[in-house]
C-alpha cells in the first residue's frame, strides 16, 4: 500500500512537472479561454443590451466556454507520455493503471480548472456580471463539474492516442458524452446567479455528483483496457 | 521460471504467433533470432504483459502475473526529462535508494549525459538510458528486444556485462537479436522463430551441431560478413 502510494506521487509529480516544463495546454487553454470570452461577450452584449438579460445568460456563457476550450485543448494530453510509450514503462514498473489515470486526470483537472476560473474572470469582466457573493457555492459546482470531465477526457484522449485523427476525434466522441455535465453546470450555476435556493441535495446536484463519481470510477476501471494492446 | 503455453496472437489482419510453447530456466541467457516478422517482438510484448494473447498463457514462476524488466525499440521514458530525471523517477517507481540513479548512470557511461534532455541525445545515448531504465528493476525474467540495434562496441560491452551479472544472479534473459556476433557469447541457448512458431531451440555450444540453428547461423555470419 506504501509503495502504491508512492508510486501514485512520483507518477503524479512527473506528469505535473511535463505540464510545467512544456506549458504548451496550459498556453493553448489559457489563450483559448480569453478569446472564447471575448467572442462570447462581444455577441451577447450585442443582442442582450440589458445587464439583466445579460445576468441570465451568463451561467450558460461560462460553460459554453469551458467546454469549447476544453475539447480542443485536451487534444494533446497524453501525447508527451506515449511519445517513448513512457505508459508501457509504468505499467512494467509494477505501477497500477489506475494511478497513472488518476494523475494524468488530476494534472488535467488543475490545468482545465485555472483555465475556467480565467474564463469566468474574464467573462464576467466584459459582461460586468459577478457571482462573486456565491463564490463558494461556484466553486463547488465548477470543482464537481471539472473532475467529471477531466476524468472522461482523460480517459477518452488515451483511447484516441495513436489515431490519424485524434485531434477530430477527441470532440467528436467526448462532447456528446459531457452534454449531462453541461446540463448540470448550467442549471446549478443559474440556481446561483438568479439567487434561488441552492443545494447538491436536489436533482441537479445529484446528478453532478452521480456524473462525477461515474466518470471518475469508469477510467479509474477501464483505463488498463484501454493502454494495454 | 518462464514458461509460454500454447501461445497465439494476431493483429487485426495478419497473425502473428501460432500456439508458440517455450520455457526459460533460472540463470539462462537465451538469444531469439528470426527474421523480420517471425513474431520476436510479439512474443516478447506478450511475456511482458504489454499484450494480451489470444490463446494460451504466460507464466513466471508459476504465476500467471508477475513483474519482468523490459527494454524494447521503444524508449518508456519521457523525452523531455533529463537522463538523471527520468532514472531518478524509475528508481523511485522501483522503491530503490536515490543513489541507485547515480549508479545506473555511470555503470552505463552517461554520467557526462545526466543532465541533458532524452530527445536531445544521440540514438546510442537514449538506448543506454533506455538500457539502463529496464536494468533498474527487480524482476527475475529481463527482455531485451534488439537490444544492441544502436550500441556502438563499448555500449554492447557494458549490455554483456550486465546480462551476465543477472544471469550470475539467477535471471533468466530472453534477447530478441539479430545480432548474433557480438550476442552469442554471453547465450547459453539460442531459439529460432518461424512464422510465429519455434523451428528450432538448441543449447549454445551446441549450436554448430544443431542442423536448424546451424542454418539460421550461417544465414547471420553471412549477412554480417
Amino acid at each position: 500500500m506504501r509503495r502504491a502510494v508512492g508510486q501514485f506521487l512520483s507518477v503524479f509529480l512527473s506528469m505535473g512537472a511535463l505540464e510545467l516544463r512544456v506549458r504548451e495546454t496550459l498556453a493553448v487553454m489559457l489563450s483559448l479561454a480569453i478569446i472564447i470570452a471575448v467572442v462570447v461577450a462581444f455577441g451577447v452584449t450585442t443582442v442582450f443590451l440589458d445587464p439583466a438579460g445579460r445576468e441570465k445568460l451568463f451561467p450558460a456563457a461560462i460553460w459554453i466556454c469551458f467546454i469549447l476550450n476544453a475539447a480542443v485543448s485536451l487534444g494533446r494530453s497524453f501525447e508527451y507520455e506515449t511519445e517513448h510509450r513512457l505508459l508501457d514503462g509504468l505499467l512494467l514498473a509494477g505501477v497500477a493503471p489506475a494511478s497513472i489515470f488518476i494523475s494524468k486526470a488530476l494534472v488535467n483537472f488543475v490545468v482545465l480548472s485555472v483555465a475556467h476560473l480565467t474564463g469566468v474572470v474574464a467573462l464576467g469582466m466584459l459582461l460586468g456580471v459577478s457571482i462573486a457573493a456565491q463564490s463558494t457555492d461556484f466553486i463547488i459546482i465548477s470543482v464537481l463539474v471539472v473532475l467529471a470531465y477531466s476524468a472522461l477526457a482523460t480517459l477518452v484522449a488515451a483511447l484516441t492516442t495513436g489515431s490519424r485523427l485524434r485531434n477530430a476525434l477527441l470532440p467528436i466522441i467526448l462532447l456528446p458524452l459531457v452534454l449531462p455535465l453541461f446540463f448540470c453546470g448550467v442549471e446549478l450555476t443559474t440556481q446561483l446567479a438568479l439567487g434561488e435556493s441552492f443545494s447538491l441535495g436536489g436533482a441537479w446536484g445529484q446528478m453532478l455528483i452521480g456524473l462525477a463519481v461515474l466518470y471518475v470510477g469508469l477510467g479509474a476501471l477501464l483505463f488498463e483496457s484501454v493502454v494495454r494492446e | 521460471m518462464l514458461d509460454v503455453s500454447n501461445i497465439s496472437y494476431q493483429y487485426p489482419t495478419v497473425p502473428v504467433l501460432s500456439s508458440c510453447s517455450l520455457s526459460i530456466g533460472r540463470a539462462e541467457t537465451c538469444l531469439l533470432l528470426g527474421a523480420n516478422g517471425s513474431g520476436k517482438s510479439t512474443l516478447l510484448g506478450l511475456v511482458a504483459g504489454l499484450k494480451r494473447p489470444s490463446t494460451g498463457c504466460v507464466k513466471i514462476d508459476g504465476k500467471l502475473s508477475s513483474h519482468v524488466r523490459f527494454g524494447g525499440h521503444e524508449l518508456m521514458l519521457y523525452g523531455q526529462f533529463t537522463v538523471e530525471e527520468n532514472l531518478s523517477l524509475f528508481v523511485a517507481l522501483y522503491g530503490l535508494a536515490p543513489q541507485s540513479a547515480v549508479e545506473s548512470l555511470e555503470l552505463w557511461g552517461l554520467a557526462a549525459y545526466r543532465h541533458r534532455r532524452v530527445n536531445d541525445l544521440s540514438k546510442g545515448n537514449r538506448a543506454r538510458v533506455s538500457l539502463a531504465r529496464a536494468f533498474l528493476g527487480s524482476g527475475s525474467v529481463i527482455l531485451l528486444d534488439e537490444p544492441t540495434a544502436a550500441l556502438d562496441d563499448a555500449g554492447t560491452r557494458i549490455l554483456c556485462g550486465a546480462v551476465e551479472r543477472e544471469r550470475s544472479n539467477g535471471s533468466a534473459c530472453l534477447i530478441a537479436t539479430h545480432d548474433l556476433a557480438r550476442l552469442l557469447p554471453i547465450a547459453t541457448r539460442v531459439i529460432v522463430l518461424k512464422d510465429g512458431a519455434v523451428l528450432a531451440d538448441s543449447r549454445a555450444d551446441e549450436v554448430e551441431g544443431s542442423a536448424g540453428i546451424q542454418r539460421v547461423v550461417e544465414q547471420y555470419r553471412e549477412l554480417n560478413r
